[in-house]
Order: structure tokens, then sequence, then C-alpha cells
């Protein structure tokens, strides 16, 4: 899939965290975990650069998931999960055979859900690290692949079977189902499976009905998630999003309302701009404006409300205004991230610190 | 014989108009409601040179007008090069982007100007309008990351006009958009309004040998058409540099009408029509119309 810049650089700052320095010899996977453990996590990314490097540790790699099943420990699932990601991040074409692999060990860890909570903890984290790492390297389909393969272990969404097990408390995974159904009507997401042969613009209100039908099942999943606090302002402005697509401005702008001033900040970002864009639709200028103003004074270095100011200034005929907007939005520097590329990719925007607490996981 | 159109009117003294469109055409600031349109004339795909004011009919929302002043070739030109460098871009296309837009540097006359602006996800203005030979020692970031060609376009259009000038952009791009936060109908309204000819050349998947039709064809073409500009469908093996150049003097050799509106109203949307009186078949093409203050 077309890659973001903005994954690459992302990429860069996780598989460069640790100490630098490269390895002399060529270090065996069962070296790789010793040093992994004893706090070097950066000597995965330090030694798995080319695909000789990936290729020279495959057989041992894959034998020593095979050996783990009977010896499960965090350490191992986050070992196996640095090299997937650093595998995924220097297309590696086996990483997402690896990360299915340290997903079934998981899954089949000894303790029951409900019986260890710490175990349930980690879980949750290698899970959310994994959806995450999928929908912003291999894409929505990737993602929604992992995600079904746990359905099971997850509460139930409509639409689902009744629970008939005990399952994970994991509203972040939850919303994740509904943002992956999301996903999947993105032009960036579709493109990525096929060339499009009628490519549609990411807001525009899709004239397909499979798609509409598509952003009709995102909006149901994303209400059965707002009722979780940690998630609720993400299913909310999510939510709002899809409706501005299909043209309910109205809802929209009512979930808009129920955004918390707490919410993470990339969300508030998000809010006020998909506010500004429902307020436009509506025909109110000035109140578009204004969400587009609160936006950019949210994130002063994201270009999108510049450029969305600059063509609402103008047609409103303030055109000394249009031309500031304007100048902000070409000068942007080179390295600033705005959020609302990260609306596409999912958790992708929270991998940095997934990983942190998998890195972080004791034997 | 196609209807075309004119860049923006100057409405300065009576409207007090701001710096956007105030700038566009200031040789004429002194006469009210005064409008300069751009008009390309061809004839057998051969630019005509020799039209004077009597060869050309103008109608401004329907109104037949006088037309004050003719002239080609006489004002300099400032052209904007909107260049897609997501990661579609890369390979033989990238080395052929790189020679197109070192073919318009080269084809700048002394006193025209060029501004470069690079855009995936993220828009960058990674060159200032700078003299001819400017462009040529560019370094451009190799293509990665995916498209935003609607926002890019929008704020590459909307920059302060020397009001002595000619205004030009070059839009190259494979015309899948992925990451555009505004559409297009938002470009079309801010193309209309800022009075810069926009040509696209958009590279499609396929080869000369087989065809296969460009992302966001239908749009980029009514975009253009909008602006008196026109659209170049490539396939990744042609020579992007022979489109680009074409464009850059399609441009340069065409007519800077001038007239002064009357019998119109003055505000809202003014709908242009330029034809050539003169027998024989031609290919005209101009502005489809401009704002009023």
């Amino acid at each position: 899939m077309a890659r973001l810049s903005t994954a690459t650089l992302l990429f860069a700052a996780l598989l460069t965290a640790a100490p630098v320095g490269a390895a002399d010899d060529p270090p065996s996977i069962d070296q790789l975990y010793l040093a992994f453990i004893k706090g070097d996590t950066g000597i995965v990314a330090r030694s798995l650069v080319t695909p000789d490097d990936f290729a020279r540790v495959r057989a041992d790699l894959f034998k020593a998931v095979g050996l783990r099943q009977g010896d499960w420990r965090p350490t191992h699932e986050a070992f196996l999960f640095e090299v997937a990601m650093t595998g995924l991040a220097r297309h590696w074409p086996d990483a997402r055979m690896l990360l299915d692999a340290s997903r079934r060990l998981m899954v089949g860890r000894r303790d029951a859900i409900g019986t260890r909570p710490e175990m349930d903890r980690f879980e949750i984290t290698f899970h959310e690290a994994a959806v995450a790492l999928l929908a912003g390297a291999a894409g929505a389909g990737a993602a929604q692949g992992y995600l079904d393969a746990i359905t099971t272990r997850l509460p139930p969404l409509p639409g689902d079977a009744p629970a008939t097990t005990p399952r994970l408390d994991a509203p972040r995974l939850l919303l994740m189902r509904a943002v992956v159904q999301e996903m999947t009507t993105m032009p960036f997401a579709r493109a990525a499976v096929a060339r499009d042969p009628a490519p549609y613009l990411w807001m525009a209100a899709p004239r397909d009905r499979e798609l509409r039908q598509a952003l009709e099942r995102a909006i149901v999943l994303f209400d059965a998630t707002a009722a979780a606090p940690a998630t609720a302002d993400e299913a909310r402005v999510r939510t709002a999003c899809v409706l501005v697509r299909l043209g309910r401005v109205p809802e929209a702008i009512a979930r808009l309302d129920r955004v918390s001033i707490g919410a993470e900040p990339a969300v508030r970002y998000w809010a006020a701009l998909v506010r500004g864009r429902a307020l436009d639709a509506q025909g109110d200028s000035a109140g578009a404006i204004a969400a587009y103003e609160q936006a950019a004074a949210l994130q002063p270095q994201a270009q999108t409300p510049a450029a969305a100011l600059a063509a609402l200034c103008l047609r409103t005929g303030d055109r000394d205004r249009a031309l500031h907007w304007a100048e902000v939005a070409r000068a942007t520097p080179e390295s600033a991230i705005d959020p609302w590329w990260q609306y596409f990719t999912g958790d992708f925007r929270l991998l940095a610190g997934f990983v942190q607490d998998l890195r972080e996981a004791r034997p | 014989m196609r209807l075309a159109h004119p860049t923006a009117p100057v409405l300065a003294v009576v409207l007090g108009a701001t710096s956007l469109v105030a700038a566009q055409r200031p040789v004429f600031r002194s006469a009210i409601d005064s409008v300069t349109v751009d008009v390309s004339v061809r004839h057998d795909n051969r630019p005509v040179a020799d039209l004077t004011a009597a060869d050309f009919e103008v109608r401004d929302s329907g109104v037949v007008q006088t037309i004050d002043d003719v002239s080609r070739e006489a004002l300099p030109i400032d052209v904007t090069l909107v260049v897609d460098l997501s990661g579609s871009v890369e390979g033989p296309l990238f080395a052929s982007l790189q020679r197109g837009m070192a073919a318009v540097n080269a084809r700048l006359a002394p006193g025209d100007r060029a501004r470069v602006v690079t855009f995936n996800e993220h828009v960058r203005e990674v060159q200032r309008l700078e003299p001819a030979g400017g462009a040529r020692g560019l370094d451009l970031a190799q293509p990665n990351g995916t498209t935003s060609m609607i926002d890019a376009l929008t704020v590459s259009l909307i920059t302060p006009l020397d009001p002595d000038r000619r205004h030009l952009a070059i839009l190259f791009s494979d015309g899948r958009d992925m990451m555009s936060f505004l559409d297009e109908a938002s470009l079309v309204d801010v193309a209309k309004r800022v009075g810069q000819t926009v040509f696209a050349v958009a590279v499609a998947d396929g080869t000369r040998a087989h065809p296969s039709p460009a992302g966001a064809e239908t749009f980029l073409r009514t975009l253009t058409e909008t602006t008196g500009g026109a659209l170049a469908v490539m396939q990744r093996d042609d020579d992007l540099a022979a489109s680009f150049v074409r464009a850059f003097d399609d441009f340069r050799t065409s007519y800077v009408l001038r007239y002064t509106a009357t019998g119109v109203a003055r505000e809202g949307w003014h709908a242009l029509a330029v034809k050539v009186s003169r027998r024989g078949d031609y290919d005209v093409r101009a502005r489809a119309g401009y704002f009023g203050q």
C-alpha cells in the first residue's frame, strides 16, 4: 500500500530509539533475544536491516516460535513483536506471518482470561500494538484480518455471536473494529487493495451503494463503542465524520457537541476539523471559520485547517485572510506531522506507546 | 470552437479590492471594472499570431463588450509548478518529471519567474518565485507517501498576484487523490476566484501501447477548462517534458484582451464567452468567467 511519509518518520523514530551502534558480528536469534530482555531494545532494529539479515535468522526464529508453545512468556511476545515490527518497516515479506504466529502464541497462553489480570492487560496491549502496526503499515485489510482472528476474545458487538466464554475488557480494540470498518471505505485503503476504477474523494459522499452500506455499518459499530469512557470521544468524532460524509450533518454536530474537553489532543483537533466541515455544509461559514481556526490553534503546524481556511475565506470575500492561511499551509515545516493524516491509520499514532509498554514486559 | 475565458477583473478603485484581485492587473488600475482575459487561439493545433481586436467577440454575462486592447507576449509570466511527489511517482516517472520541470525553466524568458510547490500528503513550497534559472538546480525530495492533490493546488493558487504579470499554474499528478480534506467543488470555486490559468499533466497507469485513463480525469478537465487551461493525459512512458513545454508555450502565445465591462451587474459571477469572428476553424480557449466584487 501507499505508506504515509509520516509513517516512515514514525518508524524511524521507533527503530532508532535505542542506543546507536552496529553489531560487530551478526548475532543469532538467541543472542538478540538475550540482549533484548536485558534492556537493549534497539538490538533488533540495529541487527535486522537488510533482507539478508532477516534471511539469516528466519529459520531459527520460526523454530523458536514453535518451541515457545510450552514455555510462553510476555518477553517472548514482546521480542517477536519487535522483530515483526522491524520487518514490516523494512519490507520483510514474512513479517506478517511472524505477527500471526505471535498472535497464535498469545491467545494460546495457559492462563484463561480473567484468572491473571496482568496477563490480560499484556495480551490487550499486544493486540493493540499489532492492530496499530498493521493499520499504519499494512492497511485496513490486514488490521481487519487480525481483529477477525481475535473476535472470540473481545466483547461482542452488534452482529457478533453472544459471548459464551470470558472476554478481555478491551474497549480500545472494540473501537478499532469500528475504525477498521471505516478505514475500508477510505480511498487510501481501497487503492491498497486494487486500483479503484472510480476514484472518489475522501470527504465526498460516496455514490457507490456498497460503500454507503459500509459507512452505515461503521456508524453502528462506533455507536456500540461510544459507551466506554476511554474511547467515547474518538468514537463520537469518527461517527460524526462518517455522518458528514453521508450528508447527515445535524446528527454529526450532535455527536461533536458531546466530545469532552479532556479528549486526546489529536481527537480534539479532528473534532474541530469535522465541525468546520459540517458547519460549512450547513452554510454557516462564520461558524466553520471559527471551527477551523480552533483546529489551527490546537495544531499550529498542521496544514489541513490552514488550507480549509484559505479556501473558505476566499469564498467569503476575505482575501487577506485567505492569502495568510494559504501562506501558512505552504510554509509548514517538512518535519511537521498533521494529525489529520493519522486519522487514516487508526491507532498507528499510538504505536510508540504500545511498543514501550511491550518493551517493559518482564519474563 | 470551444468557448473560453478571461483572467480576473480589476475593480480596485470603486470596490476597494484587496490584494489578491487588486494586484492582478494594475496595468489598468485607473480603470473601473476593467477586465482582462487570457485567450488561446489555435488553428490546426498551431497558435494563431496575427489577430487584432476586431477579430474577437467577447460576451460578459451575455452582453457583447468593446475590446479596448489586445496584446500578445507583452507581459512577463509567473509560473507555478505544482508537483506530485507521492510514492507512485518513483522510478523513471520521477526522472521524467525532473526533465519536464527543467524544460519549463529553460523556456523562461528574462523577466519570467518560476515557483515550485511539491506535495504528497504534505504540501511544501520548495521554491519561492525566482527568475529564470532558479529551478534548474532544485533538489527534489524522493517520491514518498500518498496524495493530497486538491489541498495542494488550492493553497498553491491562493497567492498574491503581481498585477503587471501573467499567472500560470502547471499541475502534475497521477490524479488519484487519497488524502485531501477539501473537495473538487471547493477547488473549482477557488480557481474561479483567483485568476490563474491552470494546466494539468495527469499521468495514467497505462503505457503508450496500452493507454488507460488518468484518475480524476473528468474533474481535471473541468478544472482546467474553467480557468482557460487544458488537461494533458500522459501514459507513464510518455515524455513529460513535451507536455510541460506545450502547456507553457500555449500560455505564452495566448492573447491578453482588455475591456471595460459595460451593461452588466458589477457583483456576482460573470460568465464569459470569447469567439474569433474571422472566418476559419479556430480552437479558442479562455476562462469560463470571473467574480465581480
